[in-house]
């Protein structure tokens, strides 16, 4: 309830280019470990999540629109963290740069698990939608908004998800 | 209990607090740029208002001279001469902060100093006169909430379909979607990027049956040599049509995590080279195709850069080797260098590169220095004799026209 007051009294002034310091504060602290999740979940390591990141909050600075409440904001973010990964992938050849290793970025060893790392196989969509569906519990209604797709294609890339993943692995998701 | 342990392990994952200070700063940088965007913008409208005030009563005071001198004698009709006008060069407004090197975090890692070198045409050494800035077409998240600027759909069709003609494919399906206009071969896919660039890139099955290009213990030169022989390879020639070929190599190394070793990689760019260096240069910046490699050497994909997203401004006057170290010394300069710093001493390679990030107004000429990281045991853990680089990039521009020069720590010469 307290982070939604702090929502709307940031954004009753307005938006227009401008953020308060409150609101980067805001920002940062409420969505940067979902993008960084998000991020991790499609790309290979730490740098790169954080560089997708770091541009999906650039791109916030510079968004102009104005969002209708905290659920429109934080379906842009995401949409635009999705983005930022395809990019990422088409420009993979444009990195040049070295990998942090993960234990000093985050002061934690990776311990992702083998489901994950099936998930991760996963081509894109598939395993952008079960992201979006498993983890963030959104609707096949809201991935189809936030991926600009109908709800059906959004029901038939976690069905052939599932479907790989239960191929990949001994069970997939309980649902199955 | 899949989903759980889904949902768990993705729990553990979180940006470090560390990271969430960068953002913040990056973001407070953000937001002092579009304060001082907004005031140049209003400054300007307001220069633009007195400018229009001036010019109206200009054109009274030229109208009432030419009402008089015509009315008291018409042989004296052209006296009063347009007097003509030098171009005279836009100012030029830096940012404070700029993504250099991409997003994030920009670094090089190499054995020894000569790794870094490549053939950049353009010497830094001699003495050049101008240069010119473009103006950016196509800055990126001004055209619509996401992306960039689009072709229309038709020409996107048919840009997919003269690669596939270029590329001799003969059965393909092109997919216009709202974020992509795509071709999808047995051979490859083919993405058209907005207004930026195309990118080919091969599929595996096809990869499979390439040969391998670049191996092991190839050097730049043998690398330079394989490429000079690949683009001239039936499939791939119609990509290639320079009538002089210039090819630059540049090596760096990656850590390959699983085999817990360095991994050298080639980024090839192909270009057509001129006989002046600036336009060689130029050629080099904004047109040159580039091409990766897998990590087995295979060709992973060729990307070619459209034109259309720049537009000359002017030729700039530029500064010579030793105004631009020294203007590195000041702290004129932009850097991404993750909180690693430099000294003056250990600079181990200069060149001239335009900085082409896309959220930039202007791409204009940088001196990039690339200095050896102070404290080297904290980057690299995998291999004692790996050294690592930070890239400074500084304004190659005359100082009168530029305005906001970058500020930032003084480099010390020890």
């Amino acid at each position: 309830m307290q982070e939604k007051d702090t929502y709307n009294r940031v954004f009753d002034k307005g938006r227009k280019n401008m953020h308060t310091n409150e609101e980067i504060e805001r920002v940062v602290d409420m969505y940067a470990d979902t993008l960084f999740r998000m991020a991790m979940h499609h790309v290979q390591n730490v740098a790169q999540a954080q560089d997708i990141v770091q541009d999906v909050f650039m791109k916030y600075m510079k968004n102009t629109s104005s969002f209708n409440d905290q659920e429109h904001e934080k379906a842009w973010l995401l949409r635009v963290t999705i983005n930022c990964c395809k990019d990422l992938q088409r420009h993979w050849w444009n990195k040049k740069r070295v990998d942090y290793p993960y234990e000093e970025m985050t002061g934690k060893e990776d311990q992702s698990s083998t489901l994950l790392e099936e998930v991760k196989k996963l081509p894109f969509h598939y395993r952008n939608a079960i992201y979006l569906f498993y983890y963030e519990q959104l609707s096949i209604k809201q991935i189809a908004q936030i991926t600009h797709v109908k709800e059906g294609t959004v029901s038939s890339w976690l069905h052939r998800g599932k479907k790989l993943l239960k191929k990949q692995l001994e069970g997939g998701f309980d649902d199955e | 209990m899949n989903e759980r342990k889904y949902k768990e392990s993705l729990e553990q994952i979180k940006a470090s607090e560390e990271f969430k200070e960068h953002l913040k700063q990056e973001m407070h940088k953000a937001q002092t740029n579009n304060k001082e965007r907004q005031m140049n913008k209003q400054t300007k409208q307001h220069n633009h208002l007195f400018k229009f005030a001036i010019v109206g009563m200009f054109m009274i005071v030229i109208a009432c001279t030419y009402i008089f001198f015509h009315s008291i004698n018409k042989t004296e009709e052209k006296i009063v001469e347009r007097i003509p006008q030098e171009k005279e060069l836009p100012i030029l407004t830096l940012t404070a902060s700029i993504d250099v090197g991409g997003l994030g975090f920009e670094g090089y890692s190499c054995y020894r100093a000569e790794d870094l070198m490549h053939d950049n045409p353009y010497d830094v050494k001699q003495i050049h006169t101008v240069l010119p800035v473009y103006q950016n077409l196509n800055i990126e998240g001004r055209f619509g909430m996401y992306g960039i600027k689009r072709f229309s759909e038709e020409k996107e069709r048919s840009y997919l379909a003269n690669y596939a003609e270029k590329l001799l494919l003969k059965e393909y399906e092109i997919s216009i979607e709202e974020d992509w206009a795509k071709l999808e071969s047995e051979m490859c896919e083919i993405w058209i990027q907005g207004k930026t660039r195309t990118s080919i890139a091969f599929q595996d099955a096809y990869r499979k049956k390439m040969d391998t290009i670049i191996k092991e213990d190839d050097n730049k030169q043998t690398v330079k040599k394989k490429i000079a022989k690949l683009i001239k390879q039936k499939e791939f020639s119609a990509l290639f049509p320079m009538q002089k070929v210039g090819i630059d190599v540049q090596l760096m190394y990656s850590s390959d995590n699983e085999q817990n070793k360095m991994r050298a990689e080639y980024f090839v760019s192909v270009y057509e080279k001129e006989k002046q260096q600036a336009h060689s240069l130029l050629n080099r910046q904004f047109e040159a195709i580039e091409l990766t490699f897998d990590e087995e050497g295979k060709l992973a994909s060729i990307s070619i850069p459209f034109t259309q997203t720049k537009k000359d401004i002017g030729n700039y006057p530029i500064i010579d080797l030793t105004h631009a170290k020294q203007r590195l010394k000041e702290g004129h300069y932009y850097t991404n260098n993750g909180g690693h710093t430099s000294t003056m001493d250990k600079i181990a390679y200069v060149e001239v590169v335009y900085l082409k990030n896309g959220t930039l107004d202007y791409f204009m000429p940088y001196y990039k220095f690339y200095a050896l990281a102070n404290e080297q045991d904290k980057v690299i853990k995998i291999d004692d004799q790996i050294q690592f680089y930070i890239a400074y990039y500084v304004p190659a521009i005359e100082t009168k026209y530029l305005l906001n020069m970058p500020n930032n720590e003084t480099l010390s010469t020890h």
